[in-house]
């Protein structure tokens, strides 16, 4: 017998640990990908929830709500811009809105370190376009998770009158904490309703 | 001693088998998940460098100097240059940018009750009458025109809603919540938001179309059409003159050219596989002092 060459016994032994190596191996890599993937996610959704904040702020659209039973021109003309703000909270419309093409009132809401938001067409048929509101069925994503000491902050426009200035700010600033990493994300709100205040001010004139 | 053999060479090559196995398994996980990667990195860049583009052009345009159908910049990237005119423009080999400005379109005063009814049968291929329920929805007294609702007929749906009654819609997609317009299929009503805008202009509505789709609202000769293509790349003013007279052949008398307030654009941007495709529209501000381009201004400087 020629005793130079591995008996199959001894590569089976060998293969055996190969393949106890190798699965700890595959393992450990699996885990590592997935690691990656979680990670390459992560570093994505940085920039494209940016962009689509941008766009939803960018298109932000001077949209007048009823307030009283009897909407009138005056009340356009007093800027009665559907905008709610607080520190946690922001409520307008926009005709960038991330998942529907139309005309939509949006929500950011921070709460429990995320930043939720949700949307609702304003010409939807089960909507008050007058009064739009959220209805029961709108449904909430998360845009930004594992966020800390996060706020919303306004800046006014210093050239408008107050009664504008104090509903629609200029600028709005998100602030928040995320892997020890200060963010501060800046939007710009354009303001396009001079020629409107213009219009119903000849109009109140005339009649 | 030869079963023991064939038994362990069995087990040797079922394990090869199964490492083999893993091995392909692990590498089509590594491809997949680097090919992932790997687009929506592409695609995100193609985002990115879109926003930026439009944010640059947003600036190009808002400082540039304009005349008759181009505006002139000094911005880098960009060419010194750029026209008007409605057709693609190459910055670069994977950027094309596309701009019209609102002084060349056309614009129709919702006020007439033949132009409205025109411009939407084009569209519906109907004949409902939709200036009277339009003219109702905007009026503020209860009293409805003889096609026309007031919020008597919004009040019987099941989710009534009243009219608007403030003398200006405030969104396009608003149409569409009016009698008459609500009927309207979805297909129809995409066509119309894409093809009309409507600026609140001297008090009324203004609607303007787009001059490229001016054959669907008229009847006009090829050699009529051929000379308009032609003022239209090189004198926007005079083709909505133009277009005027041959309106006004056709009963649109009431139709007339706006200021410009608007540019209104696409932009086409490719990285690597992927593409992106934006329209933008940069308003100025509306001050009958701040057009940048008007008829009256056009008219003096020539």
């Amino acid at each position: 017998m020629n005793k130079s060459a591995f008996s199959l016994i001894e590569v089976l032994v060998a293969m055996v640990i190969v393949s106890l190596i190798t699965t700890t191996g595959m393992f450990s890599f699996k885990l590592a990908i997935n690691q990656i993937d979680r990670q390459s996610s992560l570093s994505f959704d940085e920039p494209i929830h940016f962009s689509q904040l941008k766009n939803l702020f960018n298109a932000t659209y001077f949209y007048t709500e009823e307030k009283k039973e009897q909407f009138t021109p005056a009340e356009l003309f007093e800027y009665k811009y559907l905008f709610r703000k607080s520190e946690n909270e922001i409520t307008f419309v926009s005709s960038a809105p991330i998942y529907s093409k139309k005309l939509s009132l949006v929500n950011l809401k921070i709460i429990d370190n995320k930043l939720m938001y949700k949307e609702e067409e304003i010409y939807n048929p089960k909507q008050d376009y007058k009064k739009p509101i959220f209805l029961e069925d709108t449904s909430e994503h998360e845009l930004l998770t594992d966020i800390k000491n996060a706020k919303f902050t306004y800046e006014k426009p210093i050239d408008l009158p107050a009664d504008i200035s104090s509903r629609v700010p200029k600028l709005v600033k998100l602030e928040f904490v995320r892997n020890d990493v200060d963010f501060t994300y800046i939007f710009d709100i354009k303001y396009n309703f001079y020629y409107l205040k213009q219009f119903l001010k000849s109009k109140r004139l005339t009649q | 001693m030869r079963n023991r053999k064939a038994f362990a060479l069995a087990m040797v090559l079922w394990i090869s088998a199964i490492l083999m196995a893993s091995t392909i398994y692990l590498l089509g996980m590594y491809k997949k998940s680097v090919t992932n990667a790997q687009d929506l990195n592409d695609k995100l860049v193609a985002e990115l460098n879109c926003d930026s583009y439009i944010d640059r052009l947003k600036f190009y345009a808002l400082t540039g100097r304009y005349s008759q159908n181009y505006v002139q910049n000094d911005l880098e990237g960009f060419p010194s240059t750029l026209v008007l005119n409605n057709t693609f423009k190459n910055l670069d080999e994977n950027v094309s940018i596309r701009l019209r400005s609102g002084g060349q379109m056309l614009s129709f005063y919702d006020s007439n009750i033949l132009t409205l009814n025109h411009l939407i049968h084009f569209y519906t291929k109907d004949r409902l009458n939709y200036n009277d329920p339009y003219q109702d929805w905007l009026d503020l007294d209860s009293n409805s025109l003889l096609n026309g609702a007031e919020n008597g007929y919004y009040f019987t749906f099941t989710k009534q809603y009243s009219c608007s009654n403030i003398g200006v819609i405030q969104h396009p997609e608003e149409l569409f919540l009016i009698k008459n317009f609500k009927d309207i299929d979805e297909g129809v009503r995409s066509e119309i938001i894409k093809n009309f805008h409507f600026v609140n202009h001297s008090g009324l509505n203004v609607w303007m179309i787009k001059p490229k789709d001016i054959k669907k609202y008229i009847i006009i000769s090829d050699f009529d059409l051929t000379q308009l293509s032609v003022l239209y790349q090189n004198d926007p003013i005079k083709y909505v003159y133009s277009l005027q007279v041959l309106l006004a052949k056709n009963g649109l008398d009431q139709a007339s050219q706006s200021p410009s307030y608007v540019i209104d654009g696409d932009i086409n941007v490719k990285y690597r596989n992927s593409r992106v495709k934006k329209q933008f529209s940069f308003y100025f501000q509306n001050s009958y002092k701040t057009p940048y381009l008007s008829y009256k201004n056009y008219l003096s400087t020539d």
